[in-house]
């Protein structure tokens, strides 16, 4: 880590620069929510767009920047996170706004499912919107039918989810690139199909008046009223969804950084290299599979709590479609990547509303042009450096061991 | 009608939606043949050349030139074929040429962000673009019997024109020297430019064929079920890049056979299984996924070599 500045000499300035960085970025998205009118979205593509080209140009200043949120990371945390649970007195006024910002919120579970799948271990899953309906209409029909509580219908949603991933067990080892892709798209349009034909999920009405969901007896249906103010029940929602957005991307997180995600990193660059280092690459495919579905399920499942009615047309093959270009666009395997695609993704279009009748001609355009210009997405995935661990780790092994148990690790 | 005349009547049914999908497989052959990549936005180019028509009957119409002459049929055939050759070349260039060394994944995108963007463009350009727009009945009206079948006329010339088409196809890459180009691109792309094959021009000509061929399976399937819709284009590339796999990507007989067959399966299975008609699909997408684990080569497609 050679561009890694001494500490303390910049320490006031690096402090400064983060801060400042995290409040500039909070306030343009509070913007964006609270100011009517198209020209606050110009100016925050500009700077989007700016900001990508800087970055670019000079990667010096990235990794200063990267170095300050890193030097500072309990401050900026903390500041962060100060700044996360204030939004909704924010927009207190537009409960609209909130519910776009929870629906993001389920994108970016969704998503982080999905870059296990996609960006680790280079799966192509163009379902993933299918996953979401099992997790969705297991939550839905156990609550309706059943009466179970939404707390277990939440989870059961998600594992249901990861089991009949496990449907695709076969095609899903036997097939990959262009045939994946392929074995994917079709379960997804025979999902939608059978969901709008089968009787018990309530073909093309779907279902409807699932019950909000509740945490001991408090409904997250109700207005929280403080007496004084009051909020929309939105709010509530909102905060689950930070709570368990921060589990997944924590979850996320430590699969990235543990042999896990070195040995699906391997699959994805080289599954001849990874099966002659003796890595079971059907076992890890299938163990992340499973897994990020569950993500996905989990997703469903809030969704259909929340919003109390789900159809076939909510888990069209367009949304996987959007799934999949937050992965990309976001940048692969790399969860900060996939919170700002999902913001860009799902917010930037709902801001589109003002020119509604081309917003998805825009989106096409913009997704080919994103793509052929900045084809690694909007943050790059970049090798992973275990820069001190690391170095600690080859110290130790230099003091204390033998070639061959340096090997055994590795493997 | 008895059992053996409802299955022949399934049976010219399914060849005949059979063929359209056919047309629509022989271009993701093509391309993937050429070019190494699925184009997803196929299916977009197979709803243009229906649409494609449209303008062009709206055009005749503002000329006063309204009858369904054999000359009237022939220059809306073959002005879609020729527009929509256009916007698929055109495309191509803008978009899919420069992912082509991208990785799959990108190719993928790209192409399915592209079917977006011209399905969109579709819908907002025509007037109430949102709405199934009907579309005129070209061929003879009238029918004739076979045993307890009612044969239309329309369906024997939908299925004629179908056929023709895959000859023109067959006898273009077999017969002449742009062919001949295209099949030894498909093969190594690299020996080809060596041997003095212009890349480019057989590029754009193979995307010219295809795109051309969709057009007119656009136009058959306007005729066939007397509306478009802007957004049919979705389902039916999924369908014909289907039918390409069952086939055996990259052989363009094998994806004629395979469009035969998804579409055969598509009508015996609404007409055989008990709860068939409304998921007939669901049974098709099945046998895909059935083929894609067992013989994931397809019925003509040649062996790989990248197990581990």
């Amino acid at each position: 880590m050679k561009t890694s500045l001494p500490k303390n000499t910049n320490s006031r300035s690096d402090l400064v620069l983060a801060l400042g960085l995290e409040i500039a970025a909070y306030a343009l998205l509070m913007a964006l929510f609270l100011i009517e009118g198209g020209w606050i979205l110009i100016v925050a593509v500009i700077l989007v767009i700016a900001v990508s080209v800087l970055s670019r140009r000079y990667p010096h200043l990235r990794t200063r920047i990267s170095a300050a949120f890193r030097d500072n990371a309990k401050i900026t945390g903390a500041v962060g996170i100060v700044l996360l649970l204030i939004v909704p007195v924010l927009l207190k006024s537009s409960p609209y706004w909130l519910f776009m910002l929870v629906t993001t919120g389920l994108y970016i579970m969704a998503a982080l499912g999905l870059n296990l799948q996609l960006g680790s271990a280079g799966m192509m899953n163009l379902a993933s919107a299918a996953f979401m309906a099992f997790g969705a209409y297991t939550a839905g029909l156990l609550s309706l039918d059943l009466g179970v509580s939404p707390v277990i219908t939440l989870i059961a949603g998600s594992l249901v989810t990861g089991l009949f991933s496990i449907l695709l067990f076969v095609p899903v080892l036997k097939t990959k690139g262009h045939y994946l892709a392929l074995v994917t798209i079709a379960f997804q349009f025979m999902v939608v199909i059978l969901l709008d034909n089968l009787e018990f999920t309530g073909g093309p009405q779907g279902l409807k008046n699932i019950p909000p969901f509740n945490l001991f007896g408090y409904s997250f249906g109700t207005t929280i009223n403080l007496g004084f103010t009051s909020f929309h029940f939105y709010t509530n929602y909102y905060y689950l969804m930070l709570v368990l957005v921060v589990i997944l991307a924590i979850a996320a997180q430590r699969i990235y950084h543990s042999w896990i995600g070195v040995t699906l990193a391997t699959i994805r660059d080289d599954e001849v290299a990874a099966k002659t280092s003796g890595i079971e690459i059907n076992k890890w495919r299938l163990l992340i599979f499973v897994v990020g579905n569950c993500f996905i399920g989990l997703s469903g499942a809030f969704y259909a709590h929340m919003v109390g009615f789900i159809s076939p047309p909510n888990f069209t093959f367009e949304k996987s479609l959007v799934l999949v270009s937050i992965v990309i666009l976001g940048g692969m395997d790399n969860i900060f990547g996939i919170i700002v695609g999902s913001l860009l993704l799902v917010l930037l279009p709902e801001k589109l509303r003002v020119i509604s009748d081309y917003r998805f001609l825009i989106y096409g355009l913009v997704l080919v042009i994103m793509l052929i210009f900045q084809p690694k997405g909007i943050i790059p995935y970049r090798v992973r450096t275990y820069g001190q661990s690391l170095n600690n780790w080859l110290e130790k092994i230099k003091h204390t061991t033998s070639d061959s148990n340096t090997e055994e690790k590795i493997g | 009608m008895t059992f053996l005349d409802m299955l022949f009547q399934q049976g010219i049914n399914g060849l005949m939606l059979g063929v359209m999908y056919s047309l629509v497989a022989v271009g993701f052959t093509l391309y993937f043949g050429v070019l190494n990549v699925i184009n997803f936005s196929h299916g977009d180019f197979y709803m243009l050349g229906s649409f494609m028509a449209l303008v062009l009957v709206s055009v005749a119409d503002a000329l006063g030139w309204v009858n369904n002459s054999l000359a009237y049929v022939l220059f809306l055939f073959a002005g879609s074929m020729i527009l929509t050759s256009i916007f698929g070349v055109l495309s191509t260039r803008l978009a899919v040429k420069p992912v082509l060394k991208a990785p799959m994944l990108i190719s993928l995108l790209v192409t399915l962000g592209l079917g977006i963007a011209i399905r969109e463009a579709v819908r907002v350009l025509f007037p109430r673009g949102s709405d199934p727009k009907g579309f005129p009945a070209l061929f003879p009206n009238g029918a004739f019997q076979i045993g307890g079948v009612l044969i239309r006329y329309e369906n024997i010339i939908i299925l004629i024109v179908g056929i023709l088409m895959i000859v023109a196809v067959h006898l273009i890459i077999n017969k002449t020297k742009i062919g001949s180009a295209i099949r030894a691109v498909a093969q190594d792309s690299e020996a080809a430019m060596m041997m003095g094959v212009n890349m480019e021009r057989t590029i754009d000509i193979t995307f010219i064929i295809g795109s051309a061929v969709a057009a007119v399976a656009g136009i058959l399937n306007g005729i066939y079920y007397g509306q478009v819709m802007f957004n049919m284009g979705a389902i039916a590339g999924v369908i014909g890049f289907s039918a390409a796999v069952i086939g055996g990507l990259g052989n363009i007989y094998g994806a004629i056979v395979g469009g035969l067959l998804f579409g055969l399966m598509e009508t015996l299975s609404a007409a055989l299984l008990p709860i068939g008609t409304e998921n007939k699909r669901v049974f098709a997408f099945l046998v895909v996924i059935l083929f894609l684990i067992f013989k994931p080569t397809g019925i003509l497609g040649e062996k790989t070599y990248e197990r581990v």
